[in-house]
């Protein structure tokens, strides 16, 4: 207890000196205090905007990126071209301690030359590039050299995953994502905006935060065009083009009612994805840069313009004067000698003769408004760029000798996508409708708002079924034989003509085949130009372009689940010598005709199809057999039983093809056809 | 309350109520004093109370709020990073999609699929062994022509359109 006291009253004693110390600790700390506040207060405020600054250098870095364009479709949604972020390969010369050996390791490696890439490290300091938008193997090889001041940057690169298809149509991109033709060029929408990303990072460099702003990817396309109509019309021009041994060829095929292109074909071609190893002549858009005389093929416009300025009639009997023709001094001569021939067959033979005869009937004036009218002259505004209007003097201009030559084809010159245009309008009922190569635009969830297909009466409703029944006599009985499509009737025109030369003068040896038609050829759900440049072996459009068109309209029309209008076709294609037997009976009976006398009633009609037996099955070796039996009914098994069916096709004596259980739904052929005895029949039950 | 006075031993050292050594010796007596306040209350001033709550509550909600700030800072850079990890890894994904869309594209090229078709044995079929296959309640399409050029009928299983 004594003790205690003492220590208590110890420390009553020492008080104020523990005091003093606790002023001074206190002193010590305010001081400190005061310190940290003044230098707290001289980093927030005074050097404040410097600081933020260094650090923002410190942590924050800015990256551009690179849009990405848009990709573009064909009409079913298959991708014709994208776009892929690839890695680029640079150098920092001053990061590199060995230039020459960096040079040597990455040289092969990336397919460079060595001392070229030397060059570039030793002119450069900070930056410069190694090789750009390399293939993921090129990037794995240079990690593994794992050298200092080689790094790597993403880019973006564009590619056509279906190689040539549609080539001059798509176009193609440099080296900087810019585009250098076709669409890619024509569509500045598809380029997008470069952006730019704010990326805040620590010690490590690891991004922590980010922001993005301004950029935008471009906007995508869809075309019209149909990557297997397209891939039949590649293909067709190509064999064609390669048969003939062709500087070039052109194939369009459009829906005529709507404008719409499906396919539109160019040879040569090239890959867009290497396009620097293609010729420059390869990446010319021919459908709608090519200018040339059309020949035959414009001869839709004189007789149209006749037919509807009622000049004439399809039953007119003209006199072709033996294929010769006199015109301000110049004769005109056919490649054969008709005589007397109906302005059908004028069209079907593809007398010139014919033709300038009814171009004298229109006049210089009407025939040029005609010929404005179907949209020669001027450019149809399809959706691709470096489009020519062609050449279209105006009558002021023409010589005597010109409604002649502008009568049959010459003395113009039109562009494919003109021509298929006006073949088109035939075939829709007389509107000439601008042609169509994009379907949609659009970005995420917004789509542009595209222009209505716009189009203008050209010839009368009446004009243009005329004009397609003469144009399907062409086929059936004319120069265009060889366009006949297997399973359907067709139309079209052929034309031949003479390339100028280099002297200035019609070529004896180059000329340009085409074939312009449409199918089937009373209700046309495609419109087909076939043109091949400079052919050798064969010159005419029948001989040349018309197989083609013929192979081009067979597939795309059963591509497109059209109807078969015409199945016998197939046999009249195997019956061409029986077809040429009628073709001279007609013939002599021409010469009975008297000059310029109308045989509406005794001339058969132009478009009157040869009749051939209907009922005639192809043997398993495909020998034609002429079945002269009785055909059988087809009878309808829909609600029937399997069992019910089974009996019944057992007595009719069809081969039973089945599908499915519960009652009969479907059925080939459908009831009530008539088909031979024995034949299949394919029925599909469901519930 | 009781005193006591005592005898000290001498100190070790001189208090200072002590004169130096050498100048006086005179005893000193220290006297204690026990003093009982536990029966003592201290008064309770309420005011003094409630300032003393309400500073320990503002404490409370000012350490609370720092306390906060903190965490949600600390959060907010974690989740940064987590945020920039998926941003990394969804571009990722999206550049494999593209690649596999590229991919997809490529083998579904018209011309390698006809070149593989055609090693296969396969060919166009000629148009009189396309059918056009009509639902029993649809009109016929005028086509029932198609039917006779049909020896041996199936359904059409595999057509090549693109071809020739």
């Amino acid at each position: 207890m004594a003790t205690q006291t003492l220590e208590s009253i110890s420390t009553m004693m020492e008080r104020p000196r523990t005091i003093n110390r606790s002023l001074i600790l206190s002193g010590v700390l305010a001081l400190w205090m005061v310190g940290l506040l003044v230098r707290l207060y001289q980093l927030e405020i005074f050097e404040y905007v410097e600081l933020l600054s260094r650090a923002q250098r410190q942590q924050q870095r800015t990256l551009e990126v690179a849009p990405e364009r848009g990709a573009i479709y064909d009409r079913q949604m298959h991708p014709l071209a994208m776009s892929l972020a690839v890695e680029s390969v640079y150098a920092v010369p001053s990061d590199i301690a060995n230039k020459e050996l960096a040079a040597s390791l990455l040289a092969p490696l990336l397919d460079l030359d060595r001392n070229d890439l030397l060059g570039r490290l030793n002119a450069f300091k900070s930056f410069c590039w190694v090789k750009r938008k390399i293939s993921s193997q090129e990037v794995e090889r240079v990690l593994d050299l794992n050298l200092k001041g080689i790094y790597f940057q993403k880019e973006m690169k564009r590619f056509y995953p279906k190689g040539e298809l549609a080539a001059p149509v798509l176009g193609y991109v440099g080296l900087d994502d810019k585009g250098l033709g076709g669409l890619e060029y024509g569509f500045k929408d598809i380029e997008g905006k470069p952006g730019r990303v704010l990326l805040a990072e620590d010690a490590r460099r690891q991004s922590f935060q980010s922001s993005e702003w301004e950029g935008h990817a471009g906007k995508s396309l869809v075309l019209t065009l149909d990557e297997n109509v397209q891939y039949i019309a590649e293909k067709a021009l190509g064999q064609t083009v390669q048969k003939f041994h062709a500087a070039g060829g052109v194939a369009i095929v459009e829906n005529p009612n709507t404008g719409e292109i499906l396919a539109m074909a160019g040879a040569p071609s090239f890959d867009p994805n290497n396009y620097t190893d293609s010729v420059p002549l390869a990446r010319i858009d021919r459908p709608v840069s090519m200018v040339y005389e059309p020949g035959s093929v414009f001869k839709i416009v004189t007789v149209s313009a006749a037919l509807e300025e009622n000049l004439t009639t399809p039953n007119e009997v003209i006199d072709c004067q033996e294929g010769s023709i006199t015109i301000a001094g110049h004769v005109i001569h056919d490649d054969e000698r008709f005589g007397l021939l109906t302005v059908a067959e004028v069209l079907a033979h593809s007398s010139d003769v014919g033709a300038i005869k009814l171009g004298l009937r229109l006049g210089d004036d009407r025939l040029y408004e005609y010929i404005r009218r179907f949209g020669f002259g001027a450019r149809t505004n399809v959706d691709l760029p470096g489009e020519e209007r062609g050449i279209l003097r105006p009558p002021s201009a023409w010589s005597a000798i010109s409604i002649g030559a502008v009568s049959m084809g010459q003395e113009v010159g039109v562009t494919p996508i003109q021509l298929v245009s006006a073949y088109s309008a035939i075939a829709n009922g007389g509107i000439l409708i601008q042609p169509r190569l994009v379907r949609d635009v659009y970005r995420g969830n917004s789509h542009d708002t595209l222009p209505p297909a716009r189009g203008r009466r050209v010839v009368s409703e009446q004009t243009a079924a005329t004009m397609r029944q003469m144009f399907a006599g062409v086929i059936d009985h004319g120069t265009g034989t060889t366009a006949r499509v297997s399973g359907y009737t067709a139309g079209g025109k052929t034309g031949t003509a003479q390339k100028i030369d280099a002297s200035g003068h019609y070529s004896k040896s180059h000329y340009i085949a085409s074939f312009a038609g449409f199918a089937p050829a009373d209700k046309p759900a495609i419109a087909i130009l076939v043109t091949i440049d400079s052919p050798v072996g064969a010159k005419y459009g029948r001989d040349v372009a018309a197989p083609a068109f013929a192979s081009i309209a067979s597939q795309t029309l059963s591509y497109l689940n059209i109807p078969q209008d015409n199945p016998s076709s197939v046999l009249q294609v195997a019956s061409s010598a029986s077809a040429r037997s009628l073709r001279q009976q007609r013939r002599s009976r021409e010469d009975t005709r008297t000059k310029n006398s109308e045989i509406a009633e005794a001339a058969p009609s132009p478009v009157q199809t040869v009749s051939y037996d209907h009922g005639v099955p192809r043997s398993k070796s495909g020998t034609m057999l002429l079945n002269d039996g009785p055909l059988a009914t087809v009878p309808d098994f829909s609600g029937m039983a399997l069992r019910a069916v089974v009996e019944k096709c057992e007595t009719l004596g069809f081969e039973l093809k089945l599908s499915g259980s519960g009652v009969g739904v479907e059925q080939v052929p459908v009831a009530g056809a008539k088909v031979p005895p024995g034949s299949g029949i394919w029925v599909r039950f469901g519930r | 309350m009781a005193t006591l006075a005592t005898t000290l031993p001498g100190p070790r050292r001189r208090p200072r109520n002590q004169p130096v050594s050498g100048r006086s010796s005179l005893p000193v007596f220290y006297t204690v004093k026990r003093i009982d306040n536990s029966r003592l209350r201290r008064e309770v001033n309420p005011e003094q109370r409630r300032e003393c709550y309400v500073l320990l509550g503002l404490t409370a909600v000012v350490f609370a709020f720092v306390f906060l700030f903190a965490w949600q800072h600390f959060q907010c850079v974690s989740f940064g990073y987590q945020i920039e990890q998926l941003k990394t890894e969804r571009a990722s994904l999206e550049e494999w999609n593209h690649q596999l869309r590229l991919e997809q594209a490529s083998l579904a090229d018209p011309q390698r699929i006809d070149t593989l078709a055609r090693h296969s044995g396969l060919a166009s079929p000629t148009p009189d062994q396309i059918i056009r296959v009509e639902r029993s309640g649809e009109a016929p399409s005028g086509n029932e022509e198609v039917a006779r050029s049909v020896p041996k009928l199936g359904p059409p299983t595999a057509v090549i359109t693109s071809g020739h």
